[in-house]
């Protein structure tokens, strides 16, 4: 009853995650500070919070630093999480499969914290 | 034309070697899994989604190094197929054998492949994957097993992956190994007197802005039983004489057991951490030794790290 149900990452959804194209969520503000962006987006809070009387939404501000913020920011829409990694591995002279690796769970990260979207193909 | 086809071939290749053969596979190709030593082992290459095919080494020893022949066809006999023409690679190899499109599943074949080495004293296995489908084992046949070579250990040992490759001199064995994305370094240990860690980090400035030169020294990635004399300890600037990307620091120091035991087997340690501004990396390399600790053991593997990608 309580078994976690086996998840199973077959070659197609590992393609179709990998020919998404993720994009920025608008942020409430962005600034430079000490070579980092910091983005601040609004945030929703987790029901136990709620239920203690928090109001429904807050603001997070996260900070990027110059690797992360290349990322970030080429997260227009327009590319592909493919192209994102490939264009990764060739500016910092990494492997393939260790940039799309370290992208791909940047990118999760990001996912999870709301400051992007990922918009896949139907 | 030409030429640019062939740069481009390069680049979509990578370099996997390690344990005395290395051989080209696809960059998005990777070692998925690595077990055993420098005498026997295996590498399973894959990428994100499956296994492709294993790589087993062993090195024999002194009675069966005669008839290496004998070993391949005992190889494919276990396998109840006969030796087929042709194998890839071959002319590289004192005995080769191999056979191919035998059948596993309805539609899915496999491929066996044994080669024995006398200048290496080296024999080698690839098993592809029996459920691939049939072009990519076309292309594992086709693109990387005639890459394979093997190299004798009296020259110098490669070893490369990820696009990360070091060169150790001869007589040094690997004793440790710590392979991690974005943090690789391996130790020779030779005649238990002398040790040569080598190490890659990268991206290098990302490894700067979160530790200096100096604390990259001190942040030795293998357990260690000896520890730094602080008063012994010299720090000096290094710049490489005439490639200028290379530049870091070096320290010289000695290296001693816990107290009672700080008198027993001293020995004296030579150490650089450098960051090359070309590749973006920082090369760390450190030599210890019971007797003096020439700068050149170091110095050359500095200059031959990614030499080969």
């Amino acid at each position: 009853m309580f078994k976690k149900e086996k998840t199973i990452k077959s070659p197609a959804a590992r393609r179709a995650a990998l020919d998404g194209r993720p994009l920025q969520t608008p942020p409430v503000r962005t600034e430079e500070k000490d070579d980092k962006l910091y983005v601040t987006v609004k945030f929703r809070r987790p029901k136990w919070q709620k239920f203690l009387g928090a109001e429904d939404t807050c603001q997070r501000t996260f900070g990027l630093d110059l690797y992360g913020r290349r990322v970030y920011e080429s997260c227009n829409g327009k590319r592909t999480v493919n192209a994102i990694v490939k264009n990764f591995a060739n500016a910092n002279s990494i492997s393939i499969p260790e940039a799309e690796m370290a992208v791909t769970k940047f990118m999760r990260t990001l996912m999870m914290k709301g400051l992007i979207a990922m918009e896949m193909e139907k | 034309m030409t030429n640019n086809k062939t740069d481009a071939e390069t680049r979509s290749q990578s370099l996997l070697a390690w344990a005395g053969w290395k051989l080209l596979m696809p960059s998005e190709w990777q070692p998925l899994k690595l077990e055993g030593n420098p005498e026997k082992g295996q590498i399973i290459v894959g990428d994100s989604t499956c296994a492709m095919f294993v790589v087993k080494w062993e090195r024999p020893g002194r009675r069966a190094r005669s008839d290496g022949e004998k070993w391949v066809a005992q190889r494919l006999k276990k396998h109840g197929v006969l030796p087929q023409d042709n194998p890839p690679a071959a002319d590289r190899f004192t005995s080769c054998g191999w056979v191919n499109g035998l059948q596993t599943e309805e539609g899915k074949e496999t491929a066996y492949w044994y080669a024995y080495s006398e200048e290496a004293n080296l024999v080698l296995g690839v098993n592809v994957n029996g459920v691939l489908p049939n072009h990519i084992r076309k292309k594992i046949i086709r693109d990387v097993l005639p890459t394979i070579e093997a190299f004798s250990p009296e020259e110098y040992s490669l070893w490369s992956m990820y696009d990360v490759s070091f060169r150790a001199p001869a007589g040094y064995e690997l004793s440790q190994r710590h392979l991690f994305s974005g943090d690789i370094a391996l130790e020779f240990a030779k005649n238990k007197t002398d040790t040569l860690m080598m190490r890659q980090v990268y991206p290098g400035d990302l490894a700067l802005s979160r530790k200096d030169h100096e604390k990259w020294l001190r942040s030795y990635p293998f357990k260690e039983h000896r520890r730094v004399r602080r008063d012994s300890v010299r720090i000096q600037r290094w710049q490489h004489s005439s490639r200028s990307e290379l530049s870091g620091i070096q320290k010289t120091a000695w290296k001693r057991l816990s107290p009672p035991l700080g008198w027993c087997a001293p020995r004296k340690t030579r150490a650089f951490s450098v960051h090359d501004s070309e590749r973006n990396r920082l090369l760390v390399v450190e030599h210890m030794s019971k007797n003096e600790c020439d700068s050149t053991v170091c110095v050359n593997a500095l200059e031959m790290m990614n030499s080969e990608n």
